[in-house]
Parts: C-alpha cells; structure tokens; sequence
C-alpha cells in the first residue's frame, strides 16, 4: 500500500473541510450570532442606567431619550443580525451538506462494484438521507445559537467581575449547582437511558409487524393474543417511561428554577454589604437587578446537548465511506476474451473463507455454466471475474492479463451482466435500452426484436416513448428482463454474465425469454449462473461449485457421470418438472 | 373506560376462540384523547409555579424601593431571605412534581392512543389494509403519537401557564399606569397576525419544500438502487449529474424556506421589543414629571423584560401547536375508519362448494379487474385458474379471503354468501399459500403453531415433514426453537414458503387457496416444494389452484381459462383441448419448447 497519509480525524475539523468555501457563511454566522447574543444584555444595562440616575436624581428628558435611542438600536441590531445569522448559518449548512451528499455519490460512482451491494446500498441510502440531514441541525441552529446564549452572560460576568470580584463569583453559584445537578443525574442514568431506548425500539417492531401482519392475524384468529402482545409492548414503554421520569424529571425540572434564584443570594448578600457600607446603592442595584437575572438566558442551553452525539456519530459514518478504496485506471481491456481464475482465494470480511483455492479456464466464445446451491460461492465466482471485488490470494485473468490491471470503467464497458433483478431507470423504454449510448432508434428495435420484445414495445400506448417511472411496477418480471436482454445485446460487450434466474412467474413468455438468451449469447464468451438446470444443454461446459470451491468442470454428460451431486441435482430437477398435481 | 384492566375473559356465548373483552372496547374519538389526572394535575402545578415566579419580580421592586427611600435594613433582608427561600424551594418541588406528572401524564395519554389504535386495527376490513395504508396506520401509532405527546407534555402547559402570566402582569401594571398596560397588551396582540402570516408562509414554501424532497429521494434511492447496473453501462458519473442536480435543487429550496421564514419572527420580535424603549419613555416621563414614584417607575420598566420573553416563547409554541393539531388529526383519521359490520352470523356450512355470481371487482376506479366473474366449484373439488399475468387469477382468492370486497354480485360458500360474515369465521375455514408470506418474531415451533393453536408438538412436526421443513429446521443452531427474526429476515425464501405449507398441512383447512408459482420461486428447492404441495394435496378438500405452467395441473378436476378479468373457457383438460380455443393455444405454446 502506498504511503498513509495521516489526518486529522477530528470529526469537526472533517466537517468544516467538506464546508470548504462555504465556511465563510458558517464564521460569518457566528459572528453575527456573536454580536446579537452580546445585544442582549444591552436591555439590562440601559435600565439599570435609568434606574440610577433615578436613584441619583440627575435623569433628565434628554438623557431619557438617549438611553431609549441606543436601546432601540440595540434591539434592531440584536434580532436583525439573529436573522442574518440564521440566514447565514442555513445557507452554509445546506450548502455543506449538498457537498459532502456529492462527495458521497461520486464516490459511489468510483468504487469496486463488490462495495455496493444490497446492504451497503441500504446504509448509504440512510446515511445520505438521514444522518446527513442530522448535520443541518448541528451547522443550522446548534453552533450559532451555542455562541448566542453563551455570549450574552459571559459578557456580563466579566463585566460583574470588574465591579465587584465577590457578588460577581457568588452570581455564578447557581450555574455550578444547576449543572453539577444535571451531570450527577446523567451519571447515574445510563443504563436506564439504554433501557428506554431498546423499549421504544422494540415497542416499534411490534406495533409494525401487528398492522402488518394483521391478515395473516385474523387468517389464524390470533387477534387476542396479538393484540396481548402489543399491549404488552405498549405497557413495557409506559412503565419505563414512567421510571424514567420519576428518576430524571425532577433533576431536569430544576435545572429551571436553580438558574432563576439569583436573587436570594444576590439580595440578602448585596443588601448586607450595602448596610455595612462596603456597596454602593448603584453596585447593588446593579447585583440585586442584573446580577440575578443573567443566568436565566442561558435556560434553552438544556436542550442542546442531546443532538450532538449523533452528529458526531453521522460524520464518521461519512468519513468511513469515503474512505472505501477506489478502484482506478489501469490499462486498456485486452484482445482476447478467454478468462482464467488461479489459485483464487477469497473472504469477504476476511474471517470467513468464501472462496478456497479455485481454479477455472473459459475458451473465448465458449459459453458456461456454474451451478451450485446458494451459499456455495458460485455467484462470488462470477463476481470477480468482473472485479466486484479484489481476490486475496491468485489471480484474475482476462486475455491474460490480471483484472487488477486493466482500468475498472474499461473493464466495466466490456463485460455485461445481466442481474436476477432487472433495475429500470424512470425514463423511457428507449432510454433504458439505450443506456447513455449513441445508439439510434433503429438499432435500438433491432436489439429489442432480438430479445423478443419490440412488439410488446410498440403496442404499448406511447411506444418506446412510454416513461417507465409511471409504467413501471405493470411491467411483468418478464418484460423486464426482456428489456434488459434488448440492452445487452445492444452493448454488444464482448463477455457476458448472466444471472439467470428467469422468472418463473411468467411462464407463458419463457418461449420469448430462452430466444432472446440465444440471440444475446451469440459471438461472446458467456458465463451463466443456472438456475433452471435446462439451459445447461445449451452450454459447452459446466461447472459446479460447492463447498467454497470448483469441485469438478465438464460436458453436461461427463458430469453426470462423474459427479453424483450434479447427477441428483439433475435428476431432482428433472422430476420436479415432470411432477402434476391431483388427488 | 379504563385500559388498566383490559382481561381476556370467555364472554358468555361468544364466539368460540375468539373471546370478547370484558366491556367492548368501542372508543370513539373522544375518549380516545382523554386527558388524565396527572396531565391536568401539571398544567395546574405549572401555573402555580409561574405565579410563584412572580415572587421574584415583586421581591425585587421592594428591594430597589427599600433602597429608594431608605428603608433597607437587616430585618428586611432576613424577612426578604426567608420569603426567597421558601419560594424558592416550594417552587423546586412544585415545579419538578409538575415537569414530572407532565411526563407521566403524557405518557398514560400516548398509552391510551396506541392501545385505542391497536384495538381499532382489529376491527378495520381487512381490504383496507393496502401496503399504502398499513404505512398510514403504522405512522399513526408511531410518529403522530410521539409528536402529539411531545407537544402536548411541553408546549401546552407552558401556554397555559405564560399566557396567564403575561395577562396577570399587563393587568398589575395596568393598574399602576395605564398606558404602559396598553403598550404591553399591544405588543402581545402583535402575536395574531404573526402567527397567521408564519402560517401561511409555512405552508406555501413548506409544501414547496415537500414536493421537492419528495423527487429528490425517489432519484436518489432511484440512483443508489440502481448504481451496479448504471456503473456497468459508464453511466456512473453522468447519472450522478442528475442526481447532483437534484440535490442541489433540494439545497435551494430548503434554504428559501428559511428566507421566506425567518424575517417574520424577526419583524414580530423587533416590534415586539421596541414595547420597552417605548414603556420606558412613557413612564419616565411621569417620573419627570412627578406623576409617578421612583419605585412604580423601576417596576414599569423591567416588566416588559418579562412581557417580550413571554410573548416570544408564545409564538414559538402557537406554532408547534399547529403541529399537535396536524398530529391528532392524522390519529383521528384512523379512529374514524369505518369498521367491519360485526355480527353474530355464524358460519357452519356442511359442504364447501365456492360460487361467484356476477362478481365485479377493480383495486382502483375505473380500472375494473374482473367483470362479470360466473364460476361454480363443488366441494372437495380441484380447480386449477389460468390465464395471462394480469388476468385476475389472485384477485379470485383475495375476494375469497375477503381481502377485498367484490364491488358488485355475491360470492357464497357452501351456498352461503360471504359478504355479511366476519373475516375472521370465514377465514377459519380456508388455508391461503401465496407468494406473501408474513412470519411472526417468535421461533418456528411458534410460527407454524398458530395455525392450529391446540396442536400438540408432534402433530407440528409431523406437518414440518410433510412440508419438507425438517431438515433445514433441525439444521439450525436451535432447531425448531430458533428465532426467524423480523418477518422472517433469517429464513431463506425457499425456507419461509416450506414454513407457510407446513401451516397449511397442519391447519387442515377444508378450502385451499394456492399460488403455485410458489414452487418456482426458489429453483434449488423446487422439488421439496413441489413434493411439499402434493402432500398438501393428500387429503380431499376444495381447491383453488393458481397455475403456471399448465402441465402441471392437467389432471385437475376443472380448469377455469381467465382472461382480461373473465372467464373465458372451463372444462377438463380433455375438454379444453378438443375446444382448441385459448388454453389449447396455451398448450401448444408451452410444448413449443424443448424440454428446459
């Protein structure tokens, strides 16, 4: 491996690289959040300003208007650039999170094909819905309005510290005890808090496979002990909940008032110290007014805390992905298409071996089938000769060359696999045989004729103008897979793999569907995974896998004899078809 | 009506296995939302609190009006201490005790929706249970409980208490100096069209935004679904173009929301704000003029600190109070379902025969999937339905099984019409394997169980033989004990379908409804398939067979020919063949090929 290029993790610092330019609205943010959380106090200030005066009896009418003119600037300033900050502060998140979204998807479109399969797709598709989305909250709204609230009294205190070093410390006492109160409740609620939450998840299982399983519920007559087992469920999370408030809502509940009592302390201490002369009337009324009420801005702090796990938890889930290897450029595909696996071995998860020591030669033009039962490794085989994946040990040839040499998108436009599930983009049936190519309508009915499907094509309302997106789910599995046929066969790629699991639920077009797989086959090296041991007497050879491994490879006939697994395989499939049903 | 003692109790007379609780729990919307001893309870603590919030805001001006006139001495400060203290902890406890039972309060009244929904989706037909509405219904339980609950415990009783704060606050200044009241009251009032121009802001651009998010994920998730196939045609990056495109249209979108959005609260808070500059000037006028004392004045100027932080935390809770509306509005929506007309009809017939006379059927209007369906089936007879995919061969069972409801004409069995008596006595009699198969969490002893409740563990295996599950199942690290997980995510399909024939064979059902592409759809275990169907087929019982491929079913006793939605041909396979109309062709075309 080349040189590691150690960097820094730290998920904020990821977070504001993926921002880049952006950051700029994200700073701006702040400031401007900065500047309006420092406007608050400025209310405090300019009252107790009057106040004094008053209390020295030198306001006048023209002093009055002054105080009340920087107070209402004051307060256009506080909430206009609040406004402009929360403008700010969307504008960098949203734009954030467009990037590191396109960052994500372009990596996908880099990535070994092996990288994305069904689970993986599932977990990229929540992680660019939903964890992502879990960062505007952080970018958006967390970060500025941490620095609005925390501004504004940290101002004051520091400038209660310059009049007076004791009343201002004794002003901050009910913040110690607020906080030390919530973290010693934390500390001891962890295994309550994981308690509650499998509750809910399991109480949301349950509710999901009653409503859906209610047919099934009422087929049986088991609607009351199902619905015991949801009630039960419902009651569980009651009861937690329940506990969970009793140990937690009275902690939380005076976070509230314990912020709000400044003034016990301020008014008897600051009153004592007046008395005995060491304050002034103005300093203690400064303490007495806004020496105790400071702290009560600092009361939405509370909430603030619990989204900050999962942000954290939702970048590194990025940073995880887009360090998936990328595979890259390489040499042009060779001349030859025979394929040869040596030695291969393989593990997906490296723990267990899903591939032991294969060795496999196909001719150029020849056309094989593996067989096996699921689980064998007979798809993994066929996955790698297109390079789903890196084998761990042996090698991977195509024309005699090792697959990890020839440039992945090269290697990708000359082999066509045709999957057991036909994907359909949303655009129109031309569009999905087309696939981005140049190809004209012309060619593009030759191919669908060929894949016995241009006449379904035409007779649709619109033709091969019809969207699929609208149409879709009325296409049957056949038609589908038919449409996929049409597309490979106008690739025109010079291998082809083909999963072969034609569907068996649409019978009256398995005539069709065979044609088109001999229309496609023609002039390519193809390798089938056989579902319908049939098409095996169509194919030079076959090979069977079992046990993480080629067990043996020849004629369909020489393979009956020598191989008794295949033989009862065969002979299984053959009775299945032979088999009617009656009384 | 109380769910603390929700028995199961045997009514007298009911219906045999199917118990009816101790006092029907028949909720109707209201009763559903209940609210409880303990929410109320908060919201009063919650009020009292607030008042006791006061304290302070009085306890101050006597402090700044003893220090005015000079009347602050020790005596004061210790009187002003205790009275502080004891405020201060008679509001710890009460507020926390509030905050709690809000909590609790909240929760009982989540616990009574979820309990009223479950017992609601008992008596919902079962044709309303589409995937698009099961999606509603669970969404209901889930989201809309947890959102109204979470508006109602915190926002709620904070409008309560705030607004009648602010309104015994206003009065009091009122009384010391009536303009200032006025300008306060004003400032509140400022809160009415606020809220109807958020609103409607909201709205318009929240749908805006809606409908984007909406085709943003579809080409996301259209994107990602299809990322092997589109990267194997080259077209990875320029099908990320498009889906970028998308993404970045979603950026904009949400972020002029937020334009269009935030200036609103903006303007409020500022006009709101400026009630204090305006309080001030008003009052220290008087005070220069000698119309009002220093400590009247001091009381009128820090009130609207109060007033404005109050009226700001009001909109934001008007606003989520919007939100608790559309929450209730969408539990509502399934509490007001139309229910299955219950009845006591029983349903006991002698034979089994199936009719369908004149049965009209469409999933959606105007699309109509059957028309005019005539057929007869004789008890403990084997019919095999064919036809083309989309010809209406499943929807025949569905009405069978009163998934649906035929739109018009009647379908009987044993000569009975079907239509008036509940799902659950007809669906006694009838055993459906199709391609929908539904597992419960629970271990697979459990899972086939629930098809003959009374069963005894051997009989269970027995029918596991049968089905040709033994084996896989005595593979597992548990056995039959093993736990299929959600819907059966561990199982195979091949293994989930042998599970569904192994309910069949145990339930032993005088009407079998079957989809035989069942067998095809795990080619490696056609034959245990297949074999496991021919002994569902052992003993004599009405059959309704979905077929496939026809040689499969020739031997049937009657083949019904479906097409475009009726039925076109029936007889015997001799019979259909010498017709040589559209299942003669089908016979032909199948034999075309070679043996694959």
């Amino acid at each position: 491996m080349g040189k590691v290029v150690k960097q820094n993790k730290n998920p904020i610092f990821m977070l504001l690289s993926w921002a880049g330019k952006d950051k700029k609205y994200l700073y701006l943010s702040v400031l401007c959040s900065l500047i309006s959380g420092l406007s608050t106090i400025v209310p405090y200030f300019i009252i107790y300003q009057i106040i004094e005066q008053v209390y020295h009896n030198n306001l006048t009418e023209a002093l009055l208007i002054q105080n009340l003119l920087i107070l209402a600037i004051s307060i256009i300033v506080r909430f206009g650039l609040f406004a402009i900050s929360g403008t700010l502060s969307h504008k960098g998140a949203y734009r954030t999170l467009f990037k590191v979204r396109c960052q994500v998807t372009e990596h996908m479109a880099q990535v070994s094909l092996g990288s994305l399969n069904e689970r993986n797709t599932g977990e990229i598709k929540t992680l660019l819905n939903e964890e992502i989305e879990k960062l505007e909250l952080f970018l958006a709204h967390h970060l500025p309005e941490l620095v609005f609230y925390l501004s504004g009294p940290i101002a004051v205190f520091i400038y209660l510290c310059t009049v007076n070093v004791p009343l201002a410390l004794i002003s901050f006492i009910p913040l110690i005890v607020a906080v030390a109160v919530m973290a010693i409740m934390f500390r001891g609620t962890n295994q309550l808090m994981d308690r509650g939450a499998r509750s809910i998840a399991n109480l949301n299982a349950i509710i999901i496979e009653y409503i859906q399983g209610m047919r099934l519920i009422k087929a049986y007559n088991m609607s009351s002990s199902s619905f015991k087992k949801f009630t039960n469920a419902v009651d569980d999370e009651f009861n937690i909940w329940k506990e969970m408030s009793l140990k937690m809502g009275p902690p939380y509940a005076s976070f509230v008032i314990i912020i709000e009592c400044g003034l016990l302390l301020m008014v008897p201490i600051g009153g004592m110290w007046f008395l005995n002369g060491s304050l002034t009337g103005s300093v203690f009324i400064l303490f007495a007014f806004v020496g105790s009420l400071y702290l009560t801005e600092l009361r939405p702090l509370q909430e603030l805390g619990s989204n900050f796990a999962q942000v954290l938890n939702a970048v590194k889930k990025c940073v995880a992905f887009l360090e998936t290897p990328v595979f890259g450029q390489g040499q042009a595909f060779p001349k030859n298409y025979n394929i040869e696996l040596r030695n291969v071995n393989y593990s997906y998860d490296g723990q267990k071996e899903h591939l032991k020591n294969v060795n496999l030669s196909i001719a150029e033009n020849e056309k094989i089938a593996i067989v096996g039962d699921s689980g064998s490794g007979k798809s993994t085989i066929v996955q790698l000769i297109s390079r789903f994946n890196d084998v761990q040990q042996g090698e991977v040839l195509i024309g005699n060359q090792n697959v990890k040499d020839i440039d992945y998108e090269e290697l990708l436009k000359n082999i066509t696999t045709v999957f057991q599930k036909t994907f359909l983009t949303s655009g129109t049936v031309f569009e999905n045989i087309v696939m981005g190519s140049n190809a004209t309508l012309d060619e593009v009915r030759t191919a669908a004729k060929k894949a016995q499907i241009d006449d379904f094509i035409i007779s649709l309302p619109d033709g091969y103008d019809t969207r699929v997106g609208s149409f879709g789910t009325r296409f049957s599995g056949g038609e589908k897979q038919r449409i996929a046929i049409a597309r490979a066969i106008l690739k025109d790629a010079p291998i082809l793999i083909l999963d072969e699991a034609t569907s068996a639920a649409d019978p009256e077009n398995q005539a069709e569907i065979d044609q088109a797989i001999a229309e496609l086959c023609v002039g390519k090296t193809v390798i089938i995974i056989a579902h319908r041991l049939g098409i095996i007497k169509h194919c030079d050879r076959v090979a069977i896998v079992e046990n993480q491994t080629l067990q043996a490879c020849g004629t369909h006939q020489e393979m009956l004899e020598e191989n008794p697994s295949y033989k009862k395989t065969w002979q299984d499939y053959s009775k299945a078809r032979e088999i009617t049903y009656e009384f | 009506m109380n769910f603390n003692d929700v028995v199961l109790v045997e009514k007298e007379g009911s219906f045999k296995g199917n118990p009816i609780y101790e006092g029907d729990l028949s909720m109707d919307k209201k009763n559903a939302f209940t609210k409880n001893a303990s929410f109320y309870l908060s919201i009063v603590f919650n009020v009292i609190e607030g008042m006791l919030a006061g304290f302070n805001f009085i306890v101050l001006y006597y402090t700044i009006n003893a220090l005015i006139t000079e009347q602050l001495t020790m005596n004061l400060l210790t009187q002003i201490l205790s009275l502080l203290g004891a405020v201060f902890v008679i509001r710890l406890i009460i507020y926390a005790f509030g905050y709690t039972r809000g909590q609790i309060g909240g929760a009982q009244i989540s616990r009574i929706l979820r309990l009223t929904l479950g017992d609601k989706m008992k008596k919902i037909p079962l044709s309303s249970f589409t995937k698009a509405q099961t999606g509603e219904y669970i969404n209901a339980t889930t989201t809309s409980v947890n959102n109204y609950e979470n508006i109602l415990t915190h926002k709620i009783g904070d409008i309560i208490k705030n607004s009648s704060f602010t309104l015994l606050l206003i009065g009091f200044i009122s009384t010391i100096y009536i303009p200032a009241g006025v300008v306060l009251l004003c400032s509140g009032l400022l809160l009415i069209p606020t809220l109807y121009l958020s609103f409607l802001m909201v709205k318009k651009y929240g749908n805006q935004k809606r409908n984007i998010m909406t085709s943003n994920t579809s080409a996301v998730v259209e994107y990602i679904n299809g990322i092997q196939t589109l990267r194997s045609f080259g077209l990875g990056g320029v099908k990320n173009k498009a889906t970028t495109s998308s993404m970045k249209d979603y950026s904009d979108v949400s972020y002029l929301y937020e334009i269009k959005v935030i200036p609103i609260g903006t303007t409020f808070s500022i006009l709101c704000w400026l009630s204090l500059p305006i309080v001030l000037y008003l009052a220290g006028h008087q005070w220069l003029e000698g119309n009002l004392d220093a400590s009247s004045f001091f009381l009128i100027s820090i009130s609207p600190l109060f007033t404005c932080k109050l009226f700001g935390t009001l909109f934001i809770d008007l606003t989520s109070y919007k939100n608790l509306m559309i929450a209730k509005r969408q539990i509502e929506c399934v509490i007001e379902e139309v229910e299955e007309l219950s009845n006591e009809t029983s349903f006991e017939p002698e034979q089994y025969s199936i009719a369908f006379q004149n049965v009209n059927f469409a999933y959606n209007q105007g699309e109509p999937i059957l028309r005019n369906v005539n057929f007869e089936i004789d008890s403990s007879q084997f019919v095999a339905i064919v036809g083309p995919s989309g010809s209406g061969k499943s929807t025949i069972l569905n009405l069978i099984t009163k998934y649906y409801e035929p739109e018009r004409g009647d379908i009987l069995i044993g000569q009975q019409v079907i239509q008036s008596i509940a799902s659950e006595k007809v669906l006694q009699k009838i055993s459906l394997v199709d391609q929908d198969i539904f597992l419960f969490n629970d271990t697979i002893l459990n899972n086939i169980r629930y098809a003959k409740p009374e069963a005894t563990e051997q009989e269970i295996i027995n029918a596991a033989k049968e089905a040709n599950c033994h084996d896989f199942i005595e593979k597992l690290e548990y056995g039959y004990d093993t736990i299929v997980g959600e819907n059966g995510n561990k199982l195979s399909g091949g293994e989930r379908q042998r599970i569904s024939i192994a309910r069949a064979i145990l339930k032993d059902s005088p009407i079998l409804l079957l989809d035989e592409a069942t067998a095809s759809l795990d080619i490696e275990n056609e034959l245990a398939v297949k074999e496991a169907i021919k002994n569902l087929l052992k003993k004599k019982k009405t059959v309704v067979m979905i077929a496939h491929t026809l040689s499969i079913i020739k031997n049937a006793d009657k083949i019904l020919v479906v097409n475009e939605g009726q039925i076109v041909e029936e007889g015997s396979h001799e019979k259909l063949i010498a017709k040589e109309g559209k299942y003669a062709a089908m016979w032909r075309k199948e034999h075309q090929l070679s043996s694959v």
